[in-house]
């Protein structure tokens, strides 16, 4: 496989509501799944939402629910894999759709690359960072900085990962992230003690996946859609 | 010909996968491409299509972890005949409780071996030389696989869960690019909003009548949403609780929308009978309303807080989940419409001139494209919003 047979086109979004973002989601997968579209990869940063995964209905929470309300934080239920996670500013979030068929991936390869992603932008910042056998996510030291969650139909991807840059991290002591009552959430900026960019970040991210995935990125400038459509 | 569903190699060295659901109930007809089965594993879901069209019978029950390549099910061709299967003894449905009958992996092989649907070009000849397991003793044929006749009438498949329009393409301009407020915009009264999950369902309530009904919007499932504000609906609930003190009795948000449902749908040809299904941890409890929209409301209700259920088959099951906003109500076969009401979450309300504070929910509702015309269920959503914001017609027997 050479980078001529594997392209994506990148999206940084910006700032964004879940909702609107599983929407476009769900219909890129289904686009992609009848064959037509294209490999997307989209980087965003939401406002405060819980998810859940579809196993898990009922959100696995430290506190009553009345107090996520009280915050201001949103909840959804998602169709992805795992259990009950955070998103907020300061967290990139990559959602890859993807036709692993074309690409010639399985699934768990695909997930270990989103991984191996994580680790490689983590090194840019002098970060050693590792997989953890029985237990998704990029964790440094023991302590979880990236959390991760698919579906997958007819091979096509959607969801992805999520990267703690700079979030507010007492929104997660809300929940039991991951469904997991132990586990300790981290960030970058904690981890390296001083603020990251995000842009950075992305930069690096972006960077990352297409040498772990071997593929060509292309960035699709925003503010020009933006400006076409007034 | 028989397809059989498998449970898909997800790497080079795939460790086992949960099948976590099956979203069609065994013994109904699915088609090519639809959703019949979602497995787990390591924060994966794969969901799993039919190959082929014709009638799913489940091999597996929910719940178990299977190696990549076990057969969760079949799918039998139309028409199919019953002398070319294997005799039902030897095809005990294993389940969690069994412990009478070959393994699993006798089963497996014997399934295999059994070959009524085509061989894996890819694989091997000889691969499973084990013969057939002969049926057990102990075993008990009401158990075993009944092919035919199959118990069901041709009933309505639910839709794929999470689906969305095949042709519905992603605009990223349109979609993302939508002014951000803080909370529900001015709009047009008519309009179904909040991104409805069809193309069709995102243009206003009259353009809708209009839309050219495709292929591809008909064979998928049908799931949209709307928000609905809650500002006239508290004042309703408020003023109710006054006047039912006697009784100690006040509507809560579920008990106005299920009248709306009831209402909307006698208005729109159907028999008014609605089902409110709760949600208390892993327990569910359904309340039946026959004529949800006509009964005094008072006595509507009293009935839902009735702790007798009963049989259910209203035409539209409307499920109240607190605790999500945003959630995908299951569909029964045979009902036309599934609700889900999502919880209640403070709004900034805009009144045309300024903001203010308000409440809001949203309402997700699913039905099966081929039971029900697209255009209809947006309509008959925009009528459920549209009764729910403005409640008080309610009131009328």
């Amino acid at each position: 496989m050479t980078t001529d047979d594997r392209t994506i086109r990148v999206y940084d979004l910006g700032a964004t509501s879940y909702g609107d973002v599983h929407r476009l989601q769900r219909r890129l997968q289904a686009q992609r799944r009848e064959g037509a579209g294209f490999d997307s990869l989209l980087l965003t940063e939401h406002r405060p939402v819980i998810t859940l995964g579809r196993s898990h209905p009922e959100p696995d929470l430290r506190v009553p629910l009345q107090t996520i309300k009280n915050y201001g934080i949103e909840l959804h239920q998602t169709e992805r894999g795992g259990d009950i996670t955070y998103h907020g500013p300061g967290q990139l979030v990559a959602y890859g759709i993807v036709d692993l068929k074309g690409w010639n991936l399985g699934v768990i390869d695909y997930v270990d690359g989103l991984e191996e992603t994580v680790i490689g932008v983590l090194a840019d910042w002098g970060l050693r960072a590792e997989h953890r056998e029985g237990a998704r996510g990029v964790w440094v030291g023991g302590r979880k900085i990236a959390s991760l969650g698919l579906n997958v139909r007819r091979w096509v991807t959607m969801h992805g990962i999520a990267l703690n840059v700079d979030p507010d991290m007492s929104h997660f002591d809300l929940i039991n992230p991951c469904g997991m009552p132990d586990v300790e959430m981290t960030s970058l900026s904690a981890e390296m003690n001083k603020q990251v960019p995000m842009a950075d970040v992305s930069e690096s991210f972006v960077f990352h996946f297409g040498r772990v995935f071997s593929c060509r990125t292309e960035m699709v400038d925003m503010s020009e859609k933006r400006d076409a459509n007034g | 010909m028989a397809v059989s569903v498998e449970l898909p190699k997800l790497g080079l060295q795939a460790p086992p996968a949960l099948l976590a659901e099956w979203y069609l109930p065994d013994g109904v007809t699915v088609h090519r491409g639809e959703a019949l089965c979602r497995i787990e594993t390591n924060n994966v879901a794969v969901e799993v299509e039919a190959e082929g069209d014709g009638v799913l019978r489940h091999r597996l029950e929910a719940g178990r972890e299977r190696p990549a390549g076990d057969i969760l099910g079949v799918i039998l061709a139309s028409g199919e005949r019953m002398p070319e299967l294997p005799p039902v003894g030897e095809l005990p449905i294993p389940t969690a409780t069994a412990n009478h009958g070959p393994s699993e992996d006798e089963w497996q092989a014997s399934v295999r071996a059994m070959r009524y649907w085509p061989p894996d070009a890819t694989e091997p000849a000889g691969d499973d030389p084990e013969p057939p397991p002969a049926e057990p003793e102990n075993a008990e044929p009401a158990k075993a696989f009944e092919l035919v006749p199959f118990p069901r009438k041709a009933a309505p498949a639910e839709p794929s869960n999470w689906d969305v329009a095949p042709g519905d393409a992603a605009d990223f301009a349109s979609a993302l690019l939508r002014p951000e407020t803080p909370g529900p915009l001015p709009r047009d009264d008519t309009a179904v909003r909040d991104e409805p999950e069809m193309d069709a369902a995102e243009h206003s309530h009259s353009e809708l009548g209009a839309a050219p009904e495709t292929p591809d919007a008909v064979q998928a499932a049908l799931s949209m949403r709307v928000t609905v504000d809650l500002v006239e609906t508290h004042k309703l609930r408020a003023q109710l609780g006054r006047e039912w003190r006697d009784a100690d009795l006040s509507p809560t948000n579920a008990d106005v929308v299920v009248r709306a449902v009831g209402r909307a749908a006698i208005e729109f040809g159907g028999d008014g009978s609605v089902a409110l299904r709760t949600f208390d941890g892993e327990q569910a409890r359904a309340v039946m309303l026959r004529d949800a929209g006509l009964v005094p409301f008072r006595q509507a209700v009293l009935e839902l807080r009735k702790n007798e259920p009963g049989p259910i088959d209203a035409a539209c099951i409307v499920s109240l989940f607190e605790d999500v906003d945003e959630a995908e109500p299951p569909l029964e076969p045979g009902s036309s419409f599934a609700l889900a009401i999502g919880g209640e979450r403070s709004a900034v309300r805009w009144d045309g001139e300024r903001a203010g504070p308000g409440a809001e929910l949203t309402l997700t509702l699913r039905c099966d494209p081929a039971l029900v015309e697209p255009f209809e269920a947006a309509r008959f959503l925009a009528r459920v919003r549209e009764l729910v914001e403005a409640p008080y017609a309610l009131l009328v027997a």
